[in-house]
């Protein structure tokens, strides 16, 4: 028989072991993982992997002092939605990149280091994506800092 | 000594006309790898939406996409409603349902339609086109507008349906069933479309899984998932339907997913219209906490996903915004290598790519001498050439 939902979230939790920093289920079919950077890439790698989950996509954010990115992924089977969070601070904001485990975050980790200016370490293709050749270097269009003025 | 050619695409896409821009590596007629650099068209709606009010956003992710725009508000206003927790009056749950699965069938049919030009089939854009006039009607009578509907908000529903209008979208739907079984079965059965689209552009469920596709292009790879059912919104999941899946990722599925998807919508929208609870579309919103939350919706493409980000301001501190073609053109590099040059068109659109959602698209080559250069009127003669060498041999 098909895992249920319960079943699902029980399996997630002894993949994930004490990796997790934080655990938060807000809702059903809602979890939210927070992790160390350091440990980002093997944890995305269970949820793609071993897991079993599609990555669906990810979202960076100035939160002030720290930039955080929070990786989407879902297990389509039950409908739950893995949101798996690091953060760095703004003076080093490099965090590994998880496109070598998880090849469809190409795009979107290109788009967070146009966007935010977060730096994916290990990223085999590390060019602009949205941003126009002659875009300032430095200037991140979704920074708190950054005016709509410019 | 191999000869390379160079072929761009672009900046306009073949199909759509919308702003991209592919560059192709030949080797005689084969394309031997492929790249894709985007942004022609972007817009920053993520910036534009987070300095919006809680109300006014609906009406911004709408222009995300004219096609989709039905299924971008409603994932934001999923998100919103996460946050918030609000129960949402079950007849505004029909009212979405029965507008999304309206915008399905006048995206799929209009696809069809392209698609069909594309090869040389003028008689399918003609017909498809056709028949999605009854469901644009269908919509306009609804919502007031063709496109961009204004219909969804946080909370419910922005109109509601009358009797009158009831009635209308049923007998719209009259309208097209009947062409539309004519599609399928033509699409089946015609040896030329076999001949074309079969084994052309193919994407393996592998390499739809690790790419992260998702809609009708994961749906033709085996791949079968479906927001509407694995993560039930709207009414989906207080009527009767089927995800549609086939095994062989090419072109001909991805026209056979779509067709099929087409008659399900029919098929929900009939039940929809049947069973349209009494009472009313609106629950009151007094105001969002701080939280988080995430909306997903099956769009005609596949899966639209927001998420949003609240810190109990005016509107939402972050918002992101993931439209299908994301996630589905990247597939590009697993679906075109190694094809020849005269399918690469179609299998460009087979995936229905949305480039105002996704934003982007160019290339970068390296211009070693010796390169020749094809123009995209070249590439649709191609095309058509092929289809008209096929109906010869027949």
């Amino acid at each position: 028989m098909a895992e249920d939902l319960e079943q699902t979230i029980q399996r997630l939790k002894e993949l994930a072991g004490d990796v997790p920093l934080g655990w938060d289920r807000p809702r059903p079919k809602r979890v939210y993982i927070a992790v160390d950077k350091k440990d980002a890439r093997e944890f995305a790698r269970m949820l793609f992997e071993d897991f079993g989950a599609r990555f669906a996509t990810a979202t960076g954010t100035d939160i002030g002092e720290e930039l955080e990115v929070v990786y989407h992924f879902e297990c389509d089977a039950v409908g739950l939605v893995i949101n798996m969070r690091e953060r760095t601070p703004k003076g080093d904001p490099v965090v590994p990149s998880i496109t070598p485990v998880v090849p469809a975050a190409d795009w979107i980790e290109r788009e967070m280091n146009d966007l935010v200016g977060i730096v994916f370490d290990g990223h085999p293709d590390p060019r602009r994506l949205i941003l126009a050749d002659d875009w300032p270097d430095g200037v991140y269009p979704l920074r708190r800092d950054k005016k709509n003025d410019a | 000594m191999t000869h390379k050619t160079l072929i761009p695409i672009g900046p306009y896409h073949p199909l759509q006309e919308e702003a991209e821009f592919f560059q192709l590596y030949c080797e005689g007629e084969t394309v031997v790898d492929m790249d894709a650099r985007i942004s022609y068209n972007h817009r920053g709606i993520e910036g534009v939406s987070m300095n919006r009010t809680w109300d006014q956003v609906p009406y911004v992710v709408e222009r995300v996409c004219g096609i989709c725009s039905a299924s971008h508000p409603l994932a934001y206003v999923q998100a919103v409603e996460e946050i918030a927790e609000v129960e949402v009056p079950e007849r505004a749950l029909y009212v979405r349902t029965i507008i999304n699965e309206l915008e399905r069938i006048h995206s799929h049919l209009l696809w069809f339609g392209l698609a069909g030009h594309f090869i040389g089939y003028n008689t399918v854009f003609m017909w498809a086109w056709r028949y999605r006039e009854p469901c644009l009607d269908a919509l306009e009578v609804v919502t007031g507008s063709r496109i961009n509907y204004a219909n969804h908000t946080v909370g419910g529903s922005r109109k509601d349906l009358t009797p009158e209008m009831v009635k209308f979208v049923g007998e719209r739907l009259d309208e097209i069933e009947g062409p539309l079984d004519m599609f399928i079965t033509t699409a089946l059965e015609d040896p030329i479309l076999s001949l074309r689209l079969k084994d052309v552009g193919v994407l393996t469920e592998q390499d739809a899984r690790a790419l992260g596709a998702c809609g009708p292009t994961a749906r033709a790879s085996n791949v079968p998932i479906d927001v509407r059912r694995d993560d039930p919104y709207a009414a989906y999941d207080r009527v009767d339907w089927d995800v549609m899946t086939c095994q062989n990722g090419d072109v001909f599925d991805k026209v056979v997913v779509r067709l099929l998807e087409t008659k399900e919508a029919i098929r929900i929208l009939r039940q929809a219209l049947r069973d349209l609870p009494e009472g009313p579309v609106q629950a009151s919103v007094k105001e969002v906490p701080p939280g988080e939350g995430v909306g997903h919706v099956e769009a005609p493409r596949g899966e639209t996903f927001h998420f949003v980000k609240s810190n109990g301001g005016a509107g939402p501190e972050r918002h992101k915004i993931r439209a299908p073609s994301f996630n589905n053109v990247p597939t590009f590099r697993a679906s075109c290598i190694g094809q020849p040059i005269a399918d690469v068109t179609i299998t460009l659109a087979s995936i229905d790519p949305c480039y105002s959602c996704t934003e982007r698209m160019a290339v970068v080559a390296d211009r070693d001498t010796g390169e020749e250069l094809m123009n995209f009127a070249d590439l649709v003669k191609l095309s058509r050439q092929k289809t008209e060498e096929i109906r010869k041999q027949l």
